[in-house]
């Protein structure tokens, strides 16, 4: 798993990666030094569970990913059944080659999950 | 709304305590004369999060409401020491300081005084132009409490019946709450926006009320005139123009939609519920970035099954677009970001 996160980590801007499950807690991780794994973790499922609340109410969607692009940074999110794949990027990576990365990932990581 | 629906909501915030929902739950209360259950959800939501300035105020107008000033005026110098530009917190300081709160009856408040800004959970993405919250403390008093109240008290212009007279985005979380629970009631209480009808090619609506400017008294932003709805229209509606775009929505920070556009042929939006989750997820998001020390959220992209909504920051609003899930981000993106240029320069003008 972590060698999934390294080459994640590989993309140029990525600052980190990480797998937490739907509750927040951190499953496996790979975060630049100064980056409260706790914390993103945390946020990132709350934003999840309420996306997906909002969205489920709203009209029977159900959330695949997020990307939240930001003055400082970005956060992307895909979601899976068992877990979620959180990759944190400077303002401008490229997020495309991100989430191209991302799927790929996914399916990997779901696979060890 | 049903006290069944009441309920679940309630039952929703409660159980969860984490929930940043809880404000919205209190608001409801506040605006509904039960102060005391108000202050017990601020209380308890605060704990959880300490730092929510939509609950805090909230917590200050209960507070008001119940007599102790005191307390009201350490929550709301609280507010505005994490956050000077928060015009609310200016104003109810500043009614206190005005009033000696001994013109305000501490039973019963203006529910559309206060209540489209009790919402500001995404205080800090309020970008407001310099002067207005200066305008809005030195109101002149043309507009004090007692006026207010009184233009309460006559029939024609609320924008919500008694006795569902509580926050609209309130109620319309409230209704996705009970959708969500299973009891689907798209129709319910959703019919208090005025619209505006833009004749345009590309069913354009905008939710305002050229006509009747006493509807919105007491919102600190000024309600859009009539030229403004259709500027916004035209924007939007070319937003919707772009292809596999199915709409576009702009709302504020309370969750009120500001207008809309629809694409060609594209399904009725849901304005009420479309721009509470707008403003309800990216107030989320806005914080959880701010924790996390990215900075400000300027963009949001929410993948589903279905389709891609796309949220961006315009101001003090915030710009819903809602895409097929096959959809070129980067072009609704470009799409996106010209249309907040034009916003942000229209509310500048």
């Amino acid at each position: 798993m972590k060698n999934v996160l390294n080459q994640i980590n590989d993309i140029p801007q990525v600052r980190g990666s990480l797998v937490i499950d739907q509750e927040g807690l951190v499953i496996a991780s790979n975060l630049m030094s100064g980056m409260e794994e706790k914390t993103i973790s945390a946020m990132v499922a709350d934003i999840f569970n309420q996306v997906a609340k909002a969205l489920a109410a709203g009209r029977e969607e159900e959330v695949h990913g997020v990307q939240l692009m930001a003055s400082s940074g970005n956060i992307i999110f895909l979601c899976a059944r068992h877990g979620i794949l959180i990759v944190i990027t400077e303002a401008g990576a490229n997020l495309g080659l991100v989430s191209i990365k991302m799927k790929a990932s996914l399916e990997r990581l779901m696979e060890m999950l | 709304m049903s006290s069944d629906s009441v309920k679940k909501f309630s039952d929703q915030v409660l159980n969860d305590p984490s929930s940043l929902l809880f404000a919205s739950l209190a608001d409801f209360y506040r605006e509904n004369g039960l102060f005391q259950e108000a202050l017990s959800i601020c209380q308890n939501g605060l704990e959880s999060h300490p730092e929510n300035t939509e609950g805090r105020l909230v917590l200050a107008q209960c507070c008001r409401a119940l007599g102790d000033i005191q307390q009201a005026r350490t929550e709301l110098t609280r507010v505005l020491k994490s956050h000077p530009e928060n015009a609310l917190a200016k104003k109810l300081l500043a009614e206190l300081d005005r009033a000696g709160e001994s013109t305000l009856e501490p039973a019963r408040e203006k529910p559309e005084e206060l209540a489209p800004e009790s919402l500001t959970a995404t205080e800090p993405l309020a970008v407001s132009p310099g002067p207005a919250p200066a305008e809005q403390v030195t109101e002149p008093p043309a507009e004090p409490a007692p006026e207010a109240r009184a233009s309460d008290q006559q029939p024609a212009p609320p924008m919500i019946e008694p006795p569902e007279e509580f926050h609209q985005g309130a109620k319309a979380m409230m209704v996705l709450a009970a959708e969500s629970a299973g009891r689907a009631e798209p129709g319910e209480a959703r019919a208090e926006i005025l619209e505006y009808q833009e004749p345009s090619p590309a069913s354009v609506t905008a939710a305002a009320e050229p006509p009747s400017p006493p509807a919105e008294p007491a919102r600190e932003q000024p309600a859009p005139t009539a030229e403004e709805s259709g500027a916004y229209a035209r924007i939007l509606g070319e937003v919707a123009k772009t292809p596999q775009v199915h709409s576009a929505l702009l709302a504020d920070e309370s969750g009120y939609p500001v207008a809309s556009a629809l694409a060609p042929g594209a399904a009725p939006l849901d304005e009420e519920a479309a721009g509470a989750l707008a403003s309800l997820v990216f107030s989320i998001a806005s914080q959880a970035m701010q924790k996390i020390k990215l900075g400000n959220l300027e963009r949001a992209v929410i993948d589903t099954r279905n389709e891609k909504i796309f949220l961006s920051r315009a101001g003090s609003q915030v710009l819903s677009v809602a895409a097929d899930s096959s959809a070129k981000v980067g072009l609704v993106a470009v799409n996106l970001k010209r249309a907040v240029e034009r916003l942000n320069a229209l509310s500048q003008q």
